[in-house]
C-alpha cells in the first residue's frame, strides 16, 4: 500500500512537473515567437526606412550631378568669347572688344569641383540627414552696385593696357 | 423538492446560454459568411481593378532618355551638353474640368488660354495622356511653378499639387561657345538626334538610350523603391581641335573675309605630325543654340563638302611627282619662252613673263607655262597615280558626316589639255580638307596624313578609345618632300606670297586664284574668284599646316597673295606660341614686301581674249602690276570692280561648283560637254 500511495505522490508530483516544463516551453516558444515577429517587423520596417533614405540619397547624387552639369555649362559660357565681348562692352562701353580668349579660357578643367561634389555626397552618406538642399551657385552677373564701384572696369582696362 | 426545484431553474438558463452561444455563433457564422462572400467577390470579381488601383496608387513608371553624351576639345572643354530640364505636361483624363483646369494653368503659366483648353479638349476626347505644357524648364522655374500650381486640398504623391498636371524628364543640348566650330559640332534636334556635324557622324556613341524607371511609394508619397532599367550609358567624345585655335583662327578668318569683302570663308589648321586637325572654321557661321534663326548655308561644313577648283595650290603637286620621278632638282632652270605654251589648242600664259629661272623660282612666281611644261614631263598617268595617292577624289576619311570626294576623272576621260589644266589647279575639283592634307603630306616627309578630327571617345566606366590610325603609306621620298618644302619656303620669301612671313618664324606655303563657275552660262567666270593660301611652318620641320580659302574676294588683294596669305599669317603667328614652337625666324613686325608679284593681272584691252582663253589666275581686278610695285605691299590696292568680260568665255573646264559658290551641287554633266 505504502508503495502504491508513494508511487501516486511521486506520479502526480512528475505531472506537476511536466505541466510546468510544458508552460515553461509554451512560454519559450510564445517568447521566441513574438521575438521573431517583432525583430522582423522592426526589419522590415528598418529596411523600408533605409529605402527611403537610400532613394533620397540616390535623388540627392542625381541632383547634385545636374547641378555640376549646369555648373560647368554656366562656367563654360562665362568663359566663352562671345559672353567675354559682352561683358566688355557692358562694363567699358567705349572699349573694342578682346579679339583672343584669354589664356585661362584653355586651362584644362581642374577636378576641384568633383570633389567638393563627391565630399558633400558622403558627408550626408550617414543617412541621418533625410533632407538636404542645392545651393545654387551659379555664375552671377556683375550687379549695378559693383559697376558704380567701377572696381571691375578698372581692372579690366588695367589687364587690357597692360 | 429542493432538487426539482433547482432542475426547473436550472432547465431554462442552460437553454439561454445555448440560445445566446448559438446566437453569437450564428452571427459570427453569418459575419464570416458575409466576409468571404465579399471576398471572393473582391478576390475574383474584382481583382483586376482593385490590383490595378492598387498598382496605380503605389507604382509610377516614367520612362526618360539618358543624358545624350558630351562634346569636349582636346583640353577637356566641354563644346556640347546635356542638362537635366523637366517638361510640364497635362493629363486631361485626370481633369474634371478641363476648360476650367486649362484657365487656371494659362494665367498661371502664362500660355495661351485657348489653345490649351482646346489641346486638353481634344486629348480628352481622343483619350491621349501627355499634353505639353511648358517644355524644357530648368529646376528654379519648376520649383516657382510648384509654388503657384499648389491648390488647397489637392493631395497628390508627385508635384505640382493641381490635379492633371505633372512633370517629365527632359534634356536640353547647349552649346557653350555658341557659334564656335558651329559647323563641326553640329547640331541635334528636340528628340535627341543628331542632325549636323559630330552630333550626327558620331550620333550612335552619344545617343542616349529610353530608359523606365518604375518607382515605388508608401501611404505618404515617399518613394521607397526604385528600379531602374539598365541600359548602357552614352558616350562622350573628346575632339582634337581646341577652343583656344579653334578661336584663334575664326578671328583671323573673320576679319580676312571682312578685309576682302567676301562671301565666305574657311581655314583649317592640322598637325602634320598625327593628321589631328586643330581648328577647322567657317565664316559665316551660325549658333547651334539657336538653330531654328540658322541661315541654311550656313550650317554646310564647307571645308569637307564644297568642292572648289584650288588653282595655283595644285601647282605643288605637279612639282611633287616630277620630283619624285627626278626629272628635275632645285638648281635645275627651266625656261617660261614668251610666256606662253599652247597645249591641244588650248593657250596657256604667264601672268608675267619669268624667263629662264630655277624651278623655285618658278614656283614661286607661280609660273603656269613652267608648271603645265612639267606636267607634261610627269605624263598623264603618272600624274593621275600621284592625285590619287594623294587623297584627291576619295574621302579622308575625317569623322565629319556628308563628306564630299571631291572631283578626279580618270585619264581616260581627259581631253588633250587636261593634264595642263590640272596641273594648274582647274578641271579638278577639291575640298580645302583634301588641300590641307596633301601639303601636310609634304610636310610629314611624304608619309600620307589621315586626318581626324576626333582624338577620343570613352564610355562610361570605361578606358578612353583611341581611332586607330590607318598604315603609313608614303607617297614622296623625304628628299623630294623636303624640296618641296624648299620651294614651298621661297614662295614666302620671293614669290607670291610675301605677306605670309611671319614674326620669328619661318613659313612655307603657295597661293592660289581660281575663277569660279557659273552654272548659268556653264562656263568659268572670270569675275569671281576663290583665293586661298596654303601654308606650314615653320618651314624646316613644320609643326601645323593652314589652308585659307576664301570665296569671292572683292576687295583689296584679291588674290591669294592678297587675301589668303595675310589671314594664315594672322593665325600661324597666333598658334604657334600656343603650340610650344620656339622661334626659329627674323623678327618681322612689318610686312617686308618690297615688291608685289600678283598672280592676277589687269589684262590689255586687246589681250582680253586670250586672258578669257588661259584662264589662269588672271583678272581685271587688280590694279596695274606697276603700280603696285611702287605701292607698300601691306596697303591693300582700292577695289576695282572687274570688267565683264567679252565673249568667248574661260576655256578651262571647272572642277566642280566653283561658281556658285562653295556649297551647290556640281553639275557633273559639264565635264562631258567640251566647250
Amino acid at each position: 500500500m505504502a508503495t502504491r500511495r508513494k508511487t501516486t505522490t511521486t506520479r502526480g508530483t512528475e505531472i506537476l512537473n511536466d505541466r510546468w516544463k510544458l508552460y515553461l516551453v509554451m512560454a519559450i516558444i510564445s517568447v521566441v515567437i513574438v521575438a521573431g515577429f517583432f525583430l522582423s517587423g522592426k526589419q522590415h520596417f528598418s529596411s523600408w526606412d533605409f529605402s527611403i533614405r537610400n532613394n533620397k540619397l540616390r535623388k540627392q547624387i542625381d541632383d547634385l550631378e545636374t547641378e555640376k552639369r549646369r555648373l560647368i555649362l554656366a562656367r563654360e559660357t562665362a568663359n566663352s568669347p562671345n559672353e567675354l565681348k559682352r561683358a566688355v562692352s557692358r562694363l567699358m562701353p567705349t572699349a573694342s572688344a578682346p579679339t583672343a580668349v584669354p589664356a585661362s579660357a584653355v586651362k584644362p578643367i581642374e577636378k576641384t569641383a568633383d570633389k567638393n561634389v563627391e565630399l558633400a555626397v558622403s558627408k550626408k552618406d550617414d543617412g541621418k540627414t533625410a533632407s538636404y538642399s542645392i545651393v545654387k551657385t551659379a555664375m552671377v552677373m556683375p550687379t549695378k552696385s559693383v559697376a558704380k564701384s567701377e572696381k571691375p572696369a578698372r581692372t579690366i582696362a588695367k589687364n587690357l593696357a597692360e | 423538492m429542493a432538487t426539482r426545484r433547482s432542475r426547473k431553474r436550472k432547465t431554462p438558463g442552460s437553454q439561454v446560454i445555448m440560445t445566446r452561444f448559438l446566437l453569437i455563433v450564428g452571427f459570427f457564422a453569418i459575419w464570416f459568411l458575409g466576409v468571404t462572400v465579399r471576398l471572393v467577390h473582391l478576390q475574383v470579381n474584382q481583382s483586376d481593378w482593385l490590383r490595378e488601383k492598387a498598382v496605380d496608387q503605389r507604382q509610377d513608371t516614367k520612362r526618360s532618355k539618358l543624358l545624350r553624351g558630351t562634346i569636349y576639345d582636346r583640353d577637356g572643354r566641354p563644346l556640347a551638353m546635356s542638362i537635366k530640364v523637366k517638361t510640364l505636361y497635362a493629363d486631361p483624363t485626370e481633369i474634371a474640368d478641363v476648360a476650367l483646369a486649362a484657365k487656371s494653368i494659362a494665367k498661371i503659366t502664362k500660355v495661351d488660354a485657348n489653345q490649351l483648353t482646346k489641346q486638353l479638349t481634344e486629348a480628352k476626347a481622343k483619350n491621349r495622356r501627355f499634353v505639353p505644357v511648358i517644355k524644357k524648364v530648368d529646376e528654379e522655374t519648376v520649383a516657382r511653378l510648384n509654388k503657384s500650381l499648389a491648390v488647397d486640398g489637392v493631395k497628390k504623391a508627385d508635384s505640382p499639387q493641381f490635379t492633371g498636371l505633372h512633370w517629365s524628364e527632359d534634356q536640353a543640348r547647349s552649346y557653350p561657345y555658341g557659334p564656335m566650330a558651329a559647323q563641326v559640332i553640329g547640331a541635334s534636334n528636340n528628340d535627341d538626334a543628331g542632325i549636323a556635324g559630330i552630333e550626327q557622324s558620331q550620333d550612335d556613341i552619344l545617343h542616349g538610350a529610353v530608359i523606365n524607371r518604375r518607382v515605388e511609394r508608401d501611404r505618404l508619397g515617399r518613394v521607397y523603391e526604385e528600379v531602374t532599367e539598365d541600359r548602357e550609358k552614352p558616350g562622350d567624345i573628346t575632339l582634337t581641335i581646341g577652343a583656344s585655335y579653334q578661336h584663334k583662327v575664326e578671328q583671323a578668318l573673320e576679319q580676312g573675309v571682312k578685309n576682302s569683302n567676301a562671301k565666305s570663308g574657311m581655314a583649317i589648321a592640322i598637325n602634320p605630325k598625327n593628321g589631328e586637325i586643330l581648328a577647322m572654321a567657317n565664316y559665316p557661321s551660325f549658333d547651334p543654340n539657336a538653330i531654328k534663326d540658322a541661315v541654311a548655308g550656313n550650317i554646310t561644313n564647307h571645308a569637307i563638302q564644297s568642292v572648289y577648283s584650288p588653282g595655283s595650290v595644285m601647282k605643288l603637286i605637279t612639282y611633287g611627282a616630277a620630283r619624285e620621278k627626278h626629272l628635275f632638282s632645285l638648281n635645275d632652270t627651266i625656261d617660261a619662252g614668251n610666256g606662253t605654251i599652247t597645249v591641244a589648242d588650248h593657250p596657256f600664259k604667264d601672268s608675267h613673263h619669268v624667263g629662264n629661272v630655277s624651278y623655285p623660282e618658278a614656283f614661286a612666281h607661280s609660273s603656269n607655262v613652267c608648271a603645265i611644261k612639267t606636267a607634261l614631263r610627269v605624263g598623264k598617268d603618272d600624274f593621275y597615280s600621284t592625285l590619287t595617292q594623294m587623297g584627291f577624289g576619295s574621302k579622308t576619311g575625317v569623322e565629319l558626316p556628308a563628306e564630299t570626294v571631291g572631283i578626279v576623272r580618270a585619264p581616260e576621260k581627259w581631253y588633250g589639255d587636261s593634264l595642263a589644266s590640272m596641273s594648274i589647279g582647274y578641271e579638278i575639283g577639291v575640298t580645302a580638307l583634301q588641300m590641307v592634307t596633301a601639303y601636310a603630306t609634304i610636310a610629314n616627309d611624304g608619309v600620307k596624313v589621315h586626318p581626324r578630327i576626333i582624338k577620343e571617345t570613352k564610355k562610361s566606366d570605361e578606358a578612353p578609345v583611341r581611332p586607330e590610325a590607318p598604315a603609313a603609306t608614303r607617297v614622296f621620298s623625304v628628299e623630294a618632300a623636303r624640296d618641296l618644302r624648299l620651294m614651298l619656303k621661297q614662295v614666302v620669301l620671293t614669290g607670291t606670297g610675301k605677306r605670309a612671313q611671319l614674326n620669328g618664324y619661318t613659313s612655307g606655303g603657295k597661293t592660289g586664284t581660281a575663277w569660279k563657275f557659273n552654272s548659268a552660262t556653264k562656263a568659268v567666270d572670270s569675275s569671281k574668284y576663290i583665293s586661298s593660301f596654303i601654308g606650314m611652318a615653320p618651314a624646316e620641320n613644320p609643326e601645323v599646316v593652314i589652308a585659307v580659302v576664301i570665296d569671292e574676294p572683292k576687295a583689296g588683294g584679291r588674290d591669294g597673295g592678297g587675301s589668303a596669305a595675310p589671314v594664315f599669317r594672322a593665325i600661324a603667328e597666333q598658334l604657334l606660341p600656343e603650340l610650344g614652337v620656339a622661334q626659329n625666324g627674323p623678327a618681322v613686325k612689318e610686312l617686308p614686301v618690297t615688291e608685289d608679284i600678283p598672280e592676277i593681272v589687269e589684262p590689255d584691252a586687246k589681250d582680253k581674249k586670250s586672258v578669257a582663253k588661259t584662264g589662269d589666275e588672271k583678272s581685271k581686278a587688280e590694279v596695274d602690276t606697276k603700280k603696285r610695285d611702287a605701292k607698300p605691299t601691306n596697303t591693300k590696292p582700292a577695289a576695282v570692280e572687274p570688267k565683264k568680260t567679252s565673249k568667248p568665255q574661260p576655256r578651262l573646264r571647272p572642277a566642280g561648283n566653283t561658281n556658285a559658290g562653295l556649297g551647290q551641287d556640281f553639275e557633273r554633266k559639264e565635264y562631258n560637254r567640251r566647250t
